[in-house]
């Protein structure tokens, strides 16, 4: 009997342990149970390793290509030309310049990729707190203001917008950048703003308003925190359509200029030059292509993620 | 109710074998009628109005719309719609004799009324190629001495007046007069009209051996064959010369691999140009036109205020590689000015030198910041987006003076911003790369587009010397009658010019194109036989052969 008790008092203490646990670690729960959500789909964790080695490449490419000086005004006219998979060399071949499309392809994702997160982190604070803001004050004039405001950014064509402003202003990647800012700030402003708007009226909001909590903390520390999931599933899909709209720009001579290696650019080039010298805009168009298949998937996962673990929360 | 069915049912078998049955069936006999093209891409704009217009592709249809008084040829002019002239001692009174055979694509017969009103509304409207005449032309003074007799009174000598005159077009002062607008945006006084400059937009009023049937502006101009052109024509000239808005190469490639366009436009890169020749069994073709390829330096503008800096430039720049390598159908500068104008002379001309180039430096007053703070004195060479080539040479440029030591970046512009960029001295770049023709025949030409004063505030001139010796110098020589005596202080007028570097002289242009192999263009399969050093006149459809279809 003793031992009987002795053995129960020892589940239970491994069961509060367990729950303690439990509770000291919420996040850390709340993060497996995210990834094992999000690791269940392969494709997610392709896309996951398509985004780290682009993350990669931005940041270590000129340690790693075998041309580095190919990136600046580097000509080499009697080596142009040279077709794909015909010497290690130039593995992807060589520009019309004779600079080689491999190093100039993987140091073209930097640009891509800073593009990606200089818009984002500039579009991405301001769009959130704006959709914070109006939707906790939803109904009053601060949110007739603000989302009247940002439908009048959307209603313009977001390519045809960063176009005009980029034209009027001399050809700058930072121009470049600024205006497709401009542009993006009122999706993520509109997608927090459905979110809150739905949960400013739910019991743990009054209860903070009640407990007289301020209104920053309340749209910061309560409200925010239940948006995270479709403002991150947004991001990282939105990578994609960022650096779409900035090879875009590129493409038309808006961007980078030249001999900057950017991806848009070079297809730019390259088009010029089709079909007889495919490579040099084709490469750079599968690099595209796969930034942005990697980004997306990488959203899709982390959207089944929040998905699964909210219904279940 | 079954009938209606069967018969909707027949009448549509009938349409569909009969579509199918004749679709394939072309007339042997066609071949002969179908009308013969000669399809030339161009870069727009194009204005074939003889009194606004002034580059390439406006002076195209200006060489097949339009006649001039006097035609330009490698050696100077010849007799054209003045069969003859005389000059006065002093040569500021030209008499010409018209032809008296010509008539406009109206059925208006050509007279010397004519000849005066093309004058007097060039010089009235002030635009394209006024700046010509309009200095020194005394319209109230001149007259039409009978039908076929024009006098022109100058109010100061000026030799270059007979070559000048390839850029008069005789346009049908009637035909002009009829289509004009009182109510426009542009009146001119005293006619207190627009002297047809809205409907010359769109329409030719000239004698030339084309005449322009449909127009839609930024995309095409189609003109027929004129049946009573009164000059000289091939026996297989074309039917119809149609000028088309291009420059994508991958539009014209496509276009010429579907024989939907006979020559490709002048902007295309060589290895494109070739390429497509190549592919398709094209021929390829390049001619001179006295025009050249300037990298135009800021003369003003720090650091290129200072001439050893300039020197530096010069002698940093890859010369042979900008022929071997990206316009191998041109020909190095042997002097400032394109070599077959007439009293253009050959210079010692600068070739690459790192070791001179960095000599020069050091002589600069902004030495040794330049080289040891260069960020600070970044020489920006512009490019002309629609110009691909220009791009190479700009990215040569920036790669020889970090050879050197120096920055430099390329910045693209489109040709309008460009031309914007340089009317202001402020905002003209360090450097801009322009390929400029002369629009006739001399050295004169180009010495007043490029390098006087009046007309710094064009896109053929980057360099604002602002120098009134130069300027002096310039209208010395053109003022005087003597051609030899002209010719000298053409070279003298070179030789101050040269040593003041005001600019990087890349190449003699030949324009290139590729064409298709049923069409026979003598200027640019014998150049040095047929081209004509002057702006346009190389694509004289005349001279042109498309061969019929049936024949190919």
């Amino acid at each position: 009997m003793a031992e009987n008790s002795s053995q129960s008092k020892g589940n239970i203490g491994k069961i509060k342990g367990f729950i303690d646990e439990q509770k000291e670690s919420p996040l850390m729960d709340s993060l497996k149970r995210r990834w094992y959500r999000f690791s269940k789909n392969p494709l997610s964790k392709l896309g996951l390793a398509i985004a780290l080695i682009s993350i990669f490449l931005a940041i270590f490419g000129e340690y790693v290509v075998p041309h580095p000086a190919h990136a600046g005004a580097y000509r080499d006219y009697p080596n142009r030309f040279i077709e794909p998979f015909q010497s290690w060399t130039y593995p992807l071949g060589t520009d019309s310049y004779g600079r080689c499309v491999l190093t100039r392809t993987i140091l073209g994702f930097r640009y891509s990729i800073r593009m990606a997160v200089v818009v984002l982190s500039l579009v991405v604070p301001t769009g959130v707190v704006v959709g914070l803001v109006a939707g906790y004050h939803k109904d009053t004039w601060i949110d007739t203001l603000l989302m009247r405001t940002s439908d009048i950014f959307i209603a313009v064509p977001p390519l045809v917008l960063a176009l005009s402003i980029t034209a009027m202003l001399e050809p700058d990647p930072m121009y470049a950048m600024l205006a497709v800012s401009l542009m993006w700030w009122p999706w993520f402003a509109r997608i927090t703003y459905n979110n809150v708007s739905s949960l400013v009226n739910e019991e743990f909001v009054k209860s903070a308003e009640i407990m007289g909590d301020s209104k920053t903390h309340i749209m910061f520390f309560e409200l925010l925190p239940n948006c995270t999931g479709p403002i991150l599933t947004k991001l990282t899909l939105d990578v994609g359509w960022v650096i779409i709209i900035g090879a875009s720009l590129s493409f038309v001579g808006l961007g980078a200029q030249p001999p900057t290696p950017d991806l848009g650019t070079m297809v730019a080039e390259g088009s010029r030059l089709l079909p007889t010298w495919w490579w040099i805009s084709i490469f750079p168009a599968v690099a595209i292509s796969f930034i942005i298949l990697g980004f997306n998937l990488l959203g899709d996962g982390i959207q089944d993620a929040f998905e699964e673990v909210g219904a279940g929360s | 109710m079954l009938e209606k069915r069967y018969i909707a049912i027949l009448i549509l078998g009938t349409l569909l074998i009969s579509t199918v049955a004749f679709s394939g069936c072309v007339d042997p006999d066609d071949d002969e009628e179908r009308p013969t093209l000669l399809r030339m891409g161009f870069a727009w704009p194009t204005d074939i109005d003889p009194a606004i217009g002034t580059d390439k592709s406006s002076a195209v249809a200006f060489t097949n719309f339009y006649d001039p008084l006097v035609f330009p040829t490698q050696e100077g002019v010849e007799p054209w719609i003045a069969e003859d002239w005389d000059v006065s001692e002093d040569a500021m009174t030209w008499t010409f004799h018209l032809r008296d055979d010509v008539t406009f694509h109206s059925g208006n017969e050509m007279t010397a009324e004519d000849v005066m009103f093309s004058m007097e509304r060039l010089v009235t409207i002030g635009e394209g190629f006024a700046h010509m005449f309009e200095p020194y032309i005394d319209i109230d003074e001149s007259e039409v001495v009978d039908d076929y007799t024009v006098r022109f009174k100058l109010t100061e000598p000026r030799g270059v007046f007979l070559p000048s005159l390839v850029r008069l077009y005789i346009v049908d002062k009637e035909e002009v007069l009829d289509n004009a607008v009182e109510d426009a945006d542009f009146v001119y006084e005293p006619w207190g009209n627009d002297l047809g400059r809205g409907y010359l937009i769109e329409n030719s009023a000239g004698t030339g051996p084309y005449n322009v049937y449909e127009a839609v502006i930024e995309d095409h101009f189609y003109g027929e064959r004129f049946e009573d052109y009164w000059g000289p024509m091939a026996e297989n000239a074309p039917d119809e010369f149609r000028m088309l808005a291009l420059g994508e190469a991958g539009t014209e490639r496509t276009m010429f691999g579907a024989e939907e366009l006979e020559i490709t436009s002048e902007w295309l890169e060589h290895h494109t140009v070739v390429d497509i020749a190549e592919t398709f069994d094209g021929k390829l073709g390049a001619y001179p036109e006295g025009g050249a390829l300037y990298g135009m330096m800021h003369t003003q503008k720090e650091p290129l205020d200072c001439i050893y800096v300039r020197k530096a430039i010069s002698y940093a720049f890859d010369y042979e590689s900008q022929i071997d390598d990206i316009f191998p159908e041109s020909e190095l500068m042997e002097g400032i000015l394109p070599i077959l104008l007439g009293g253009a002379v050959e210079q010692d001309m600068p070739t690459t030198d790192h070791e001179k180039a960095m000599e020069y430096l050091e002589q600069s007053q902004y030495y040794p910041d330049i080289v040891e703070n260069p960020e600070d004195y970044e020489i920006e060479a512009s490019w002309t987006g629609a110009v691909p080539a220009t791009e190479h040479v700009a990215l040569m440029i920036t790669s020889d003076l970090e050879d050197i030591g120096l920055e430099a970046r390329s910045r693209r512009y489109e040709w309008g911003a460009l031309i914007d960029a340089m009317y202001e001295k402020e905002t003209s770049p360090h450097i801009c790369i322009v390929w400029v023709s002369a629009d006739y025949p001399e050295a004169g030409s180009l010495l007043n587009a490029r390098y006087h004063s009046r007309n710094a505030r064009s896109w053929q001139q980057n360099e604002w010397l602002e120098d009134d010796d130069i300027d002096e110098l310039i209208d010395d020589a053109l003022r005087e009658p003597d051609m030899d005596e002209r010719f000298a202080l053409y070279e003298e007028v070179q030789n101050e010019l040269f040593e003041m570097y005001p600019s990087l002289f890349g190449h003699d242009q030949y324009s290139k194109h590729a064409y298709q192999p049923y069409v026979t263009w003598p200027e640019a399969e014998d150049p040095l036989e047929y081209s004509i050093p002057s702006n346009g006149y190389s694509v004289n459809v005349r001279n042109i052969e498309v061969l019929p279809h049936g024949e190919r």
